[in-house]
């Protein structure tokens, strides 16, 4: 029904102001640092880069820097590696240097990005419509990718559901409610107002969607998403007993990047034993 | 026969059952029976869906005493009763001494002052979220104005319970400063007509007279704060939810984060946590009780 990846963010006023070129953003993890650090702030509650208290937002990082949650066969925790570690350092220095604010979720960066507060964020294509009508000047485009140009991004998208008490009538009509939504002008009309995302080859085609100012740098993006977690159904357990306040932790400057890793690691290995 | 039933109807107690009838059928479909279900809940190993119940007795509490974060959220929650009991009754009883003459300004002091219990707790604790938030809060402004550096207020792992606990007070005092007018209210003016014959200063007029006629009302106010501090929920989960690092993660949030939010859904477990809250409050409460009875026994 729909799918997306992630996006950096970033305000091209904040970008002047600091004698950024708001056409050129951060491409790799060194200039993200750099940037980052010339954008920040402290006397006026400027932010460089923000990231939310959520384990989701190390995955870009560590899947850049060539790292894993789990090994291929999804069996096993793999992130207990030295590029987790480098990717957990990293992040650990923006929180610790202020170049973030900590503790906060994502919804609250989005409104700090709103307020003008936030120069860089990773995020979904939903504050598009956002951006747009507190008119913000906002750029979009690739996130940074690790130093050797390596980038993957999670994805994610929606689905619709049937459920399995429904009549034979109902699902017909539920067929149809699909039909309409996958034909090419719906799909169209959805990502030019919304901002989401063509992933239909024929609509990616359309001159229209090639000559949107949104569609046109979302859509070649595409390529670098991928599913995390796939097939793992014990997802949302790790990431809520173990991934995510072990990231807070470590945001906080409470654990160390090793025993961060080291912890999620068995977490994840512990909550896998128990299929 | 038709007289006969009639009659049996007019019987006062008769009378009194039929009409309670209806609000007692609603009682037990909200309260009664799932409180009951409750209880016998915490007993099994059971998910949401209600699927695939194994009866497992204790087991449920064993594990219960071993579990780390139980013990937080009942720490967090008895750190927050703390906080707000005896300050806030405390300064509903100040409040009330200020404002129990019968004045027009009094008066309408009261309104305003009650006027916080009577909102929403949930509205409220959105609200008080932005204004303590550290970087677009109202409050973070002015103490950097003041010079404070690395202003964190609500995302503060050590200041978030306290300022929980300082937004629930200011909300609920208008409460029990009502009822402290109320009592002080109803003591007769003649004991201070006498006392001041006597030559008594308004401090011993206070400790003499106002505060032990004042004990049954204190200990209505204590006993029934203490238990709303102890199941509360609204303000930590939308303000903090739980966080920074749990440290506002209080008992019925455990319950609700245990029983509906983090698969697997385990709603026996979550239902003997609960019961280990009921019985916490039902002892704290007891305790409390023969206090104050004694106290207003033997006078203070």
């Amino acid at each position: 029904m729909q799918y997306n990846t992630m996006y950096l963010y970033w305000n091209e006023d904040l970008f002047k102001e600091a004698g950024l070129d708001p056409e050129k953003p951060p491409k790799t993890f060194d200039e993200l640092k750099e940037y980052a650090g010339l954008l920040t702030k402290k006397e006026k509650q400027q932010y460089g880069f923000g990231i939310a208290t959520a384990s989701s937002n190390i995955t870009n990082f560590l899947w850049s820097n060539g790292g894993d949650w789990l090994n291929e066969e999804q069996t096993e925790a793999a992130c207990n590696s030295p590029e987790m570690i480098e990717v957990l350092r990293m992040l650990q220095d923006f929180a610790l240097n202020g170049v973030t604010p900590v503790g906060m979720s994502g919804a609250e960066l989005d409104n700090l990005l709103l307020a003008g507060q936030l120069a860089m964020y990773i995020n979904g294509p939903w504050l598009i419509n956002g951006c747009r009508q507190n008119n913000l000047n906002f750029g979009i485009g690739a996130v940074p990718a690790a130093n050797n140009g390596n980038l993957q991004v999670p994805a994610g998208g929606c689905a619709y559901m049937v459920t399995s008490s429904a009549s034979e009538e109902e699902k017909i009509a539920a067929f149809e409610c699909i039909k309409y939504w996958l034909s090419k002008d719906v799909l169209k009309e959805w990502s030019l107002k919304n901002g989401f995302p063509v992933w239909s080859r024929e609509v990616l085609e359309d001159e229209e969607i090639k000559n949107d100012e949104i569609q046109s740098i979302l859509g070649p993006l595409n390529k670098y998403g991928r599913l995390p977690f796939a097939e793992v159904p014990e997802y949302s357990r790790m990431t809520n007993e173990y991934l995510d306040p072990l990231f807070e932790q470590l945001m906080y400057g409470q654990i160390s990047p090793e025993e961060c890793a080291k912890i999620m690691a068995d977490g994840i290995n512990t909550v896998l034993k128990g299929r | 026969m038709i007289k006969s039933l009639n009659a049996y109807f007019q019987k006062n107690e008769v009378a009194a059952w039929v009409l309670l009838l209806p609000s007692m059928f609603c009682l037990a479909i909200f309260l009664f029976i799932p409180l009951i279900m409750s209880f016998g809940l915490a007993f099994f190993d059971i998910n949401i869906f209600l699927k695939d119940a194994k009866f497992v007795l204790f087991d449920n509490f064993i594990e219960l005493m071993n579990d780390e974060r139980f013990w937080n959220a009942l720490g967090n929650t008895v750190y927050f009763t703390l906080m707000v009991v005896p300050v806030g009754v405390i300064f509903s009883l100040i409040v009330a001494l200020l404002v129990s003459g019968n004045t027009l300004f009094n008066k309408l002091v009261r309104v305003v002052y009650y006027l916080p219990v009577i909102c929403s707790m949930t509205a409220i604790g959105i609200m008080w979220a932005v204004l303590l938030d550290p970087a677009i809060g109202m409050f973070a402004y002015w103490l950097r104005v003041l010079g404070f550096k690395n202003v964190q207020l609500l995302k503060d792992p050590d200041l978030a319970m306290p300022l929980v606990a300082v937004m629930t007070i200011w909300k609920s005092f208008g409460q029990n400063m009502i009822i402290f007018v109320a009592g002080i209210q109803s003591i007769p003016n003649d004991f201070y007509d006498a006392s001041m014959i006597d030559g008594a200063s308004r401090w011993k007029q206070f400790f003499y007279i106002t505060l032990p006629s004042l004990v049954p009302v204190l200990g209505f106010c204590t006993i029934t704060s203490t238990i709303g501090s102890f199941m509360v929920f609204d303000q930590t989960y939308v303000m903090t939810r739980g966080g920074p690092m749990f440290r506002t993660e209080t008992l019925v949030q455990y319950v609700y984060t245990r029983g509906f939010i983090v698969s697997p859904f385990r709603l026996g477990y979550a239902s003997a946590a609960a019961f280990m809250l009921f019985i916490v409050i039902a002892a704290i409460t007891m305790l409390m009780y023969q206090f104050f009875m004694k106290k207003e026994a033997k006078g203070l």
